[in-house]
C-alpha cells in the first residue's frame, strides 16, 4: 500500500517539479509569439497556420532577419480553449517578452487573446479568425484572412451571376463561423432577389444530415450553400447523393480540405468554394511559396490558412522593419499602413483592420485536384 | 483551550498574510499577469470542484452537468454587467460585479432547484445521465438564445484584471483578492456545513438513504439543498470566470468541462474538501507545466489519470482531510472566542411531548393491508400497542412481518386500512415525518451510516430535534454552537447507557456485529420515539449476546418509556420478554395473546412452529 | 407523406447504428456495472485498423474487416485487463474516471499517430438506392438495419441459451454467487468485453460506411448517443438497447425534419429525461426496489 502511495506521490511530484524547468535563454533576437491550436481535433487548422508562419520566418532568417536580428518564433498551444489561449498570451508577453503576437487560430481563443492584447496595445495578427467583431474597436488587432460576411456576400453574387434564383442553406448552428456566413448569405440573397427556399441547421459534431437534406430536397432549390468545414461537408455531399439531392453545392474557405475526408471523389466537382489563395496563382511570391512549402514539409499545403499565415508573418515583420523598432504603437501604425505583396495578393487594411483582397472561386476535378475558376474583387 | 485559540489565530493570520503577500507581489509586478491569471483560474476551479464535491462527494450522487450551472452563472453575470455598463456608465464596476455575482449564483441555484426536483428521484448512473442531459440542454438553449449571443457568445465583458484601476497590476491584484476570498468563503462554508447537522444529514443519505429517512432525515429536502447550493456556488464561479476571461462561448461549457471538474473531485478524493483543493491546483497547473510537451501533454495527462486511479482508487486523499486545513474549522471558532466572550450555553435536543393515556393504545392499526400488483402481502392487520408494552410479532419467513413494519414506518404506503399513532392517522405519510411523530425502527440487515463515527450516527438522529439553519451551520453562529454542544452531551449520555462511550469516535463499520446492532437501537432511540420497532434484533447473535440483548430491551422500556414492537425468530427471546404476541401467517394475523397462550395455540403450532414449543426451546438452549 | 417516410428511413438508419453500439455498452454495463466511456473509442480503433490495412498495406477489405474485429477485441480485452480489473472492488466512480482516462488516452494517441486530419474510409458500397415512388432506401441503410437486427437476435440467443451466455447472466445477476457456483468470473467478464468490442467493430464498419471520414474523435458522438440509447431502453437489456437505439434515431430524425434541427439534441435529451422520470430503469428495464 505504501509503495502505491509513494508512486502516486512521485507521479504528482514529477509533474510539479517540471514547473521549475529553466526557461530557454535567448540571444539577441526579436521574439514573436505564436498562439495556435496545435493539439486536439482542431489542430489541423493550427498546424497549417504554424507551418505557414514558420516557413516565412525561416526564409526571413536565412536572408538575415530584421536589420541583422534573427526572428524567434515562440509557439504556444492553446488546445482551442479560450482560457488556455489567454494564459498562453500572458506567458508569451510577460514571461518571454515577445513583441508581437500571431494568432490565435480558432474564433473563441482569438477573442480571448484579443481581449488581453487590446489592453496591452501589442500588435497582433490572426491568420484565420474570420468573425467580424474580433478587430472591432481594437486598433492593434489585425487579420490576414477575410471576413465571414465578405465571403458570403461574394458567394451570393457569384451564384446570382450563374442565374440561380432558388438557394437553400445548411449550416452549423453551434458554430459562429457557420452562422455568420449563413446570416450574411441570407441577407445578400434577399438584396439580390434570390429566394432562400430552406435554411436548415445542425448541431456541432453532427454527422447525419439526411433529415435536413431531405427537407431541403423537398423545397427544390437550384443550389445549396454549405458554410461548413471539410469533414462534415464530406458527409453532406455523400448523404445528399444517397437521398438523391442532385444540385450544385457552394462553400466558403473552411470547406477547402473536404478532399481529405471524402472517399468518393466523383462528388467533388459538385462543389464550388471561395478561397484566400489558389495553388495556380501566378505571382512570383506565390510560386515561391508553393515550391518552398513542398520542399520544407514534403507535401502541398492542405489549407489556405498556411498562405494567410505566411502573409501574417510577412506583414508583421515588414511592419517591424518599417517601424525601425519594436515599439508597440509604431509597429501597429506600420501594419495599419501596410501595402505589401503577399502570397494571397496585395495586402492593405481597411478602417476595421481587415485586409482588402480578392476571393478565388475554386472547385475540384473528379480526381480531387483543385481547379481555379475565377477571381472576384470586392 | 488557550493554546488552541492561539493556533486558530495563527491560522487566520496565515491566510490573511498569504493573501496580502500574493496581493502585493502581484501589484508590485513580481507575480506577472501570466501567473496571476493561473492563480485566478485555480481559484475558480477550486470553487467548482469543492461545490461539485458537495453533490458528488458528500451527497454521493454522480453529477455530470456541473458546467451547465457554471455557464448559467457566467452568462447571467456577463449580461448584467454589460447591461449596467450600457445603462449607467458611471456606476462603479465593483458594485455591478457584486450584483452580477449574487445574481449569477441565484440564477444557477434556481436552475439547480428546478432540475433537481425531478432528477433527484433517480439514483446512481441514471441520475448521472439525467444531469448530463440537462447540462447539454442548457448549452443548446444558450446556443439558440439571442440574449446570450447565440453561438458567437458574449464578448467584451469587463475584465476584472483591468476594471478596478488604471494600474493593471493593481487591478490584477484586486482580481486575485476577490477570487481568493470568495474561494475561502465558499470552501469554509461547505466545510462547516459538512460538519453541521445539515452536513451529517447529507452524508447520511450517501451512507444509507433508507436508514437516513427512517432516522428522521427529510432526504428529498437535503438532496435538493445540496444540489441547489452546489449550483449556487458553481454559478458564482461562472460569474467570476466571465469577468476573468471577458468572452463567453456556449461550447466552452460542454460535457467535457463537466467531466474535467468531476475528474478533479474524484482524483482529490470524494468527500474530501482539501483533496478537491489539492487536485484542482494540480490539474490546472499540470497542463501549463506540460505546455512544453505539446503533443504529449494530453497523453501524459490521461496516463497519469489512469495510473493514479489504479493505485489510489479513492483519490489522492480519500475522504480524509489534509491536516493543515484545521484552518477552516478553527477560523470560526477563533472569531467566536474573540468577538463573543460569553460561552454558549448548551441547548439540549428538543424532547417531544407525547400525550399518552394509560387506557388507550399508542399505536393501533385498523384493517391494514397492502397489495403488490396482484399479490396480497398483508391483509386486515389489526395491531394494538399500549404504552410501555413489549409486544412480539412472529411468524414464518415470508409471513409479511417486515412488510407490516414498512407500512408502519411509511416505507410502503398501505393499500387500505389506517395507522393511528397517539390518536392521529399517519398512514401514507413520508417516513421521516412518521419518525418525527414518534416511531423509530431498526432494520433486519443492519443499516448504519458506516463511514461515520458512532457519535455522528447518533447525532444524525437528533437532526429533527434541532433547529439551527444551514446558514447558521455555515457561519457557526451561537445557535449552532449551543445546539451542537447540547447534541454532543445527549449523544454521549445515550452511548453511556449502552456502555458504548469508549467507541464514540470509532467508525461505525469497525464495530463488532453485536455492537452494530446495539448502535442501531441506540440511534433509533436518539430521535426520542414513543414507539420502537425492532426488526430481528437478535439475528446472528450467540446465546450470551441474546441474553444481554433481552436485558437491554427491558432496560430501554423502563428508561426511555417506549412501547416496543419486535420481530424475532428466537423464541427464547420472544417468550422471555414479550407481554403479548401477534402471530402472522400469509399476511394475516392468525393468533394473538400472552406467550403462554401462543405457545399452546394449536393453530400456531401447526401453521408456524411445526414442533411443540417446549422441544424447540430445549433445542435452543442446548446448542 | 413521402417526406415523412424518408425521414423515418433516415431515422432507422441512424438508429440501427446506435442500437448496434448500444448492444456493446449494455452488455458491459450489465456485467460490470461500468459506464465504459472508452467503448466509443473502440469504434475509432476499428476504423483506423481498416484504414491502415486497406490504404497502407493494401489488404483485401474482407480480410481487413476480420483483422479490425480482432483488433477491437484485443483492445477491449487489454483495456479491461489493465485498467478496469484492478478497480473492480473500488467505488464505481473510480472505474468511471479510469474509463474516461482510457478514452482520452486512446484519442490522444490516435492524434499523435494519425494526425487530426480525417482520413477517408476505404470501404464503400456503391449500389444504387432502391426507389419506391418518392421513397428512397439506400443500400447502406438496408444493410445496416439488417445487420444490426440479425446481430441483436443472435446475441440474445447466445446470452439466453449458450453456456457462456448463461454464465454471463449469472455473473451479472450476482458475481459472488456465480463464483461460488464455479463460474470463472474473470473469463466471463473478459468474454463479455470481447463480444461487446466485436460488436463495436461491426458498428464501426457500418458507421464509417455511412460517415466515411475517420478521425481520432470519431467515437465520441456515437459513443454518447449509443449510451443514451442503452439507458433509454433499459441498460443491461439486449432488446432494450435495440429499442432505445431505434427510438433515438427516429426521434432525432423527425425532430430535425419537423420541429427544429437546432433543438434536436435538446429534444433527444428531453425524451430521455421524461422516460427516466416515469420509467426509472428505462423502457424495458425492470426497476428493482431496494429491499428494506
Amino acid at each position: 500500500m505504501n509503495t502505491k502511495k509513494l508512486l502516486a506521490l512521485i507521479l504528482t511530484g514529477i509533474m510539479l517539479l517540471s514547473l521549475s524547468l529553466p526557461m530557454a535563454v535567448a540571444e539577441e533576437t526579436i521574439k514573436i509569439g505564436g498562439i495556435s491550436v496545435l493539439t486536439g481535433p482542431a489542430s489541423l487548422y493550427g498546424i497549417a497556420v504554424q507551418k505557414g508562419v514558420d516557413l516565412y520566418m525561416e526564409q526571413l532568417n536565412a536572408q538575415g532577419g530584421i536589420d541583422g536580428k534573427k526572428v524567434e518564433m515562440l509557439w504556444m498551444d492553446d488546445q482551442g480553449d479560450p482560457t488556455s489561449a489567454q494564459a498562453a498570451y500572458y506567458k508569451l508577453v510577460e514571461n518571454d517578452g515577445v513583441v508581437a503576437i500571431i494568432g490565435a487560430v480558432l474564433t473563441g481563443a482569438t477573442k480571448a487573446v484579443a481581449e488581453a492584447a487590446e489592453a496591452d496595445g501589442i500588435p497582433m495578427i490572426s491568420a484565420s479568425a474570420t468573425a467580424y467583431e474580433i478587430t472591432t474597436g481594437r486598433p492593434n488587432v489585425f487579420r490576414t484572412c477575410f471576413l465571414d460576411p465578405f465571403q458570403a456576400v461574394m458567394i451570393a453574387r457569384y451564384v446570382k451571376d450563374e442565374g440561380v434564383t432558388k438557394a437553400a442553406v445548411l449550416y452549423d448552428n453551434g458554430d459562429e463561423y457557420s452562422t455568420g456566413l449563413y446570416n450574411a448569405f441570407k441577407e445578400e440573397c434577399e438584396k439580390l432577389g434570390i429566394t432562400v427556399t430552406a435554411a436548415e441547421s445542425a448541431a456541432t459534431a453532427d454527422v447525419d444530415f439526411k433529415a435536413q437534406l431531405t427537407n431541403i430536397k423537398a423545397t427544390e432549390p437550384e443550389v445549396v450553400f454549405l458554410p461548413y468545414y471539410g469533414a462534415p461537408a464530406a458527409y453532406i455531399l455523400k448523404q445528399a447523393k444517397e437521398i438523391g439531392l442532385d444540385v450544385k453545392f457552394y462553400g466558403a474557405d473552411g470547406i477547402s480540405n473536404v478532399i481529405d475526408s471524402i472517399t468518393d471523389t466523383s462528388l467533388l466537382p459538385g462543389i464550388t468554394y471561395t478561397d484566400h489563395f489558389t495553388d495556380d496563382a501566378d505571382s512570383e511570391i506565390a510560386k515561391n511559396y508553393m515550391k518552398s512549402f513542398e520542399e520544407k514539409y514534403g507535401e502541398k499545403p492542405t489549407l489556405a490558412f498556411s498562405a494567410t499565415a505566411y502573409d501574417a508573418a510577412l506583414v508583421m515583420t515588414e511592419a517591424i522593419k518599417t517601424a525601425g523598432s519594436t515599439d508597440f504603437a509604431a509597429v501597429v501604425e506600420a501594419i495599419k499602413n501596410s501595402n505589401v505583396e503577399g502570397v494571397t495578393g496585395n495586402i492593405t487594411f481597411d478602417d476595421h483592420n481587415d485586409p482588402i483582397k480578392s476571393v478565388f472561386f475554386t472547385t475540384f476535378d473528379a480526381d480531387g485536384n483543385r481547379v481555379f475558376i475565377k477571381r472576384m474583387d470586392p | 483551550m488557550k493554546s488552541k485559540s492561539k493556533s486558530y489565530l495563527l491560522n487566520v493570520i496565515f491566510l490573511a498574510l498569504l493573501s496580502i503577500v500574493i496581493f502585493s507581489l502581484i501589484s508590485g509586478g513580481v507575480i506577472n499577469n501570466y501567473y496571476s491569471s493561473i492563480l485566478v483560474t485555480v481559484g475558480i476551479a477550486i470553487i467548482m470542484t469543492v461545490s461539485l464535491n458537495l453533490t458528488t462527494g458528500l451527497l454521493g450522487q454522480l453529477c455530470l452537468g456541473h458546467a451547465g450551472f457554471m455557464s448559467i452563472g457566467a452568462y447571467t453575470a456577463g449580461i448584467i454587467t454589460k447591461q449596467l455598463q450600457a445603462a449607467a456608465p458611471d456606476f462603479p464596476f465593483a458594485w455591478s460585479l457584486a450584483i452580477a455575482l449574487v445574481a449569477a449564483g441565484l440564477m444557477a441555484a434556481v436552475f439547480g432547484f428546478l432540475i433537481g426536483m425531478p432528477a433527484l428521484r433517480l439514483k446512481g448512473d441514471y441520475l448521472a445521465i439525467i444531469t448530463l442531459g440537462f447540462g447539454e440542454i442548457i448549452r443548446v438553449i444558450i446556443e439558440n438564445l439571442s440574449v446570450t449571443g447565440g453561438s458567437a457568445g458574449l464578448s467584451r465583458i469587463t475584465r476584472m484584471s483591468r476594471a478596478f484601476s488604471e494600474n493593471t497590476k493593481l487591478s490584477s491584484a484586486i482580481q486575485f483578492g476577490i477570487v481568493f476570498w470568495i474561494m475561502v468563503v465558499v470552501v469554509t462554508g461547505i466545510f462547516t456545513l459538512g460538519r453541521s447537522r445539515h452536513g451529517r444529514a447529507i452524508i447520511s443519505i450517501r451512507e444509507n438513504e433508507v436508514a437516513a429517512e427512517a432516522t428522521g432525515i427529510p432526504t428529498t429536502y437535503y438532496k435538493l439543498l445540496a444540489f441547489t447550493l452546489a449550483a449556487f456556488f458553481a454559478g458564482i464561479a461562472g460569474g467570476l470566470y466571465a469577468h476573468q476571461i471577458g468572452i463567453l462561448t456556449p461550447r466552452y461549457f460542454d460535457f467535457n468541462k463537466s467531466i474535467e471538474y468531476l475528474v478533479m473531485v474524484v482524483l482529490g478524493g470524494m468527500g474530501s474538501i482539501t483533496g478537491s483543493i489539492l487536485s484542482a491546483i494540480v490539474l490546472v497547473t499540470l497542463p501549463e507545466i506540460l505546455r512544453e510537451f505539446a503533443n504529449w501533454r494530453m497523453v501524459i495527462y490521461s496516463l497519469a489519470l489512469i495510473i493514479i486511479m489504479i493505485f489510489r482508487p479513492s483519490g489522492l486523499l480519500g475522504t480524509r482531510e489534509f491536516s493543515l486545513i484545521k484552518v477552516w474549522d478553527s477560523t470560526a471558532n477563533w472569531l467566536k472566542n474573540t468577538f463573543k466572550r460569553k460561552e454558549n450555553k448548551p441547548k439540549l435536543p428538543f424532547m417531544p411531548h407525547y400525550d399518552v393515556w394509560e387506557d388507550s393504545p399508542v399505536l393501533e392499526t385498523k384493517n391494514l393491508g397492502i397489495r403488490f400488483g396482484g399479490l396480497v402481502a398483508a391483509d386486515d392487520i389489526n395491531l394494538c400497542l399500549m404504552n410501555n408494552e413489549i409486544v412480539g410479532l412472529i411468524g414464518p419467513n415470508g409471513a409479511g412481518k417486515t412488510t407490516v413494519f414498512n407500512m408502519l414506518t411509511g416505507v410502503y404506503a398501505p393499500s387500505n386500512g389506517d395507522i393511528i399513532l397517539l390518536g392521529k392517522s399517519i398512514a401514507g405519510k413520508p417516513t421521516h415525518e412518521i419518525t418525527n411523530n414518534g416511531i423509530a425502527r431498526t432494520f433486519q440487515n443492519i443499516r448504519l451510516f458506516k463511514s461515520m463515527t458512532v457519535l455522528e450516527n447518533i447525532k444524525v438522529a437528533f437532526h429533527t430535534r434541532m433547529k439551527y439553519s444551514p446558514v447558521s451551520g455555515m457561519l457557526r453562529t451561537g445557535q449552532y454552537n449551543s445546539e451542537e454542544k447540547g447534541m454532543d452531551i445527549r449523544a454521549r449520555e445515550l452511548l453511556r447507557v449502552f456502555d458504548m462511550e469508549e467507541v464514540a469516535d470509532d467508525n461505525a463499520n469497525s464495530l463488532p456485529y453485536g455492537m452494530q446492532r446495539k448502535l442501531e437501537i441506540c440511534r433509533a432511540l436518539a430521535s426520542n420515539p414513543k414507539v420502537l420497532l425492532l426488526d430481528e434484533p437478535a439475528a446472528g447473535m450467540n446465546p450470551i449476546e441474546t441474553q444481554e440483548l433481552m436485558n437491554t430491551i427491558k432496560k430501554i422500556r423502563t428508561r426511555f418509556s417506549v412501547a416496543i414492537l419486535l420481530i424475532e425468530h428466537d423464541m427464547k427471546l420472544v417468550m422471555g420478554i414479550c407481554e403479548r404476541i401477534y402471530v402472522l401467517n400469509y399476511g394475516h394475523i392468525i393468533a394473538e395473546g400472552t406467550p403462554k397462550e401462543i405457545a399452546n395455540n394449536s393453530e400456531v403450532i401447526t401453521a408456524y412452529l411445526g414442533i411443540p414449543e417446549n422441544e424447540k426451546q430445549e433445542g435452543h438452549t442446548t446448542c | 407523406m413521402a417526406l415523412f417516410f424518408n425521414q423515418l428511413i433516415n431515422g432507422v438508419h441512424v438508429g440501427s447504428i446506435y442500437a448496434l453500439i448500444a448492444l456493446g455498452y449494455t452488455m458491459v454495463y450489465g456485467i460490470v456495472k461500468l459506464i465504459n466511456f472508452a467503448h466509443g473509442d473502440i469504434l475509432m480503433v476499428g476504423a483506423y485498423t481498416i484504414v491502415v490495412m486497406v490504404n497502407m498495406l493494401g489488404l483485401h477489405p474482407v480480410l481487413s474487416i476480420a483483422i479490425s474485429v480482432l483488433m477491437c477485441i484485443l483492445f477491449g480485452v487489454v483495456i479491461e485487463w489493465v485498467a478496469y480489473r484492478p478497480l473492480r472492488a473500488s467505488p464505481k466512480i473510480s472505474s468511471l474516471i479510469t474509463a474516461i482516462g482510457v478514452s482520452m488516452l486512446l484519442q490522444n494517441v490516435a492524434l499523435l499517430i494519425f494526425s487530426p486530419t480525417p482520413k477517408p474510409y476505404p470501404i464503400q458500397v456503391n449500389v444504387a438506392p432502391l426507389q419506391f415512388w418518392e421513397i428512397q432506401i439506400s443500400f447502406t441503410t438496408l444493410l445496416t438495419f439488417v445487420v444490426s437486427v440479425v446481430l441483436m437476435v443472435l446475441l440474445q440467443g447466445f446470452v439466453i441459451s449458450s453456456k457462456a451466455g448463461k454464465s454471463m447472466r449469472a455473473v451479472s445477476e450476482d458475481t459472488d454467487a456465480a463464483m461460488l457456483m464455479g463460474i470463472n468470473v474473470n473469463h466471463t467478464i473478459t468474454m463479455t468485453f470481447a463480444v461487446g468490442c466485436a460488436l463495436a467493430a461491426v458498428g464501426s464498419l457500418l458507421y464509417c460506411m455511412a460517415y466515411p471520414a475517420v478521425s481520432p474523435t470519431l467515437g465520441s458522438l456515437p459513443g454518447v448517443k449509443a449510451f443514451i440509447a442503452a439507458v433509454l431502453g433499459g441498460i443491461g437489456m439486449i432488446p432494450g438497447a435495440m429499442l432505445g437505439g431505434f427510438i433515438l434515431g427516429i426521434a432525432e430524425s423527425l425532430t430535425k425534419g419537423y420541429i427544429s434541427s437546432q433543438m434536436s439534441d435538446a429534444v433527444v435529451y428531453g425524451i430521455l429525461i421524461i422516460v427516466l422520470l416515469f420509467k426509472p430503469a428505462g423502457l424495458l428495464g425492470i426497476g428493482i426496489r431496494e429491499k428494506v
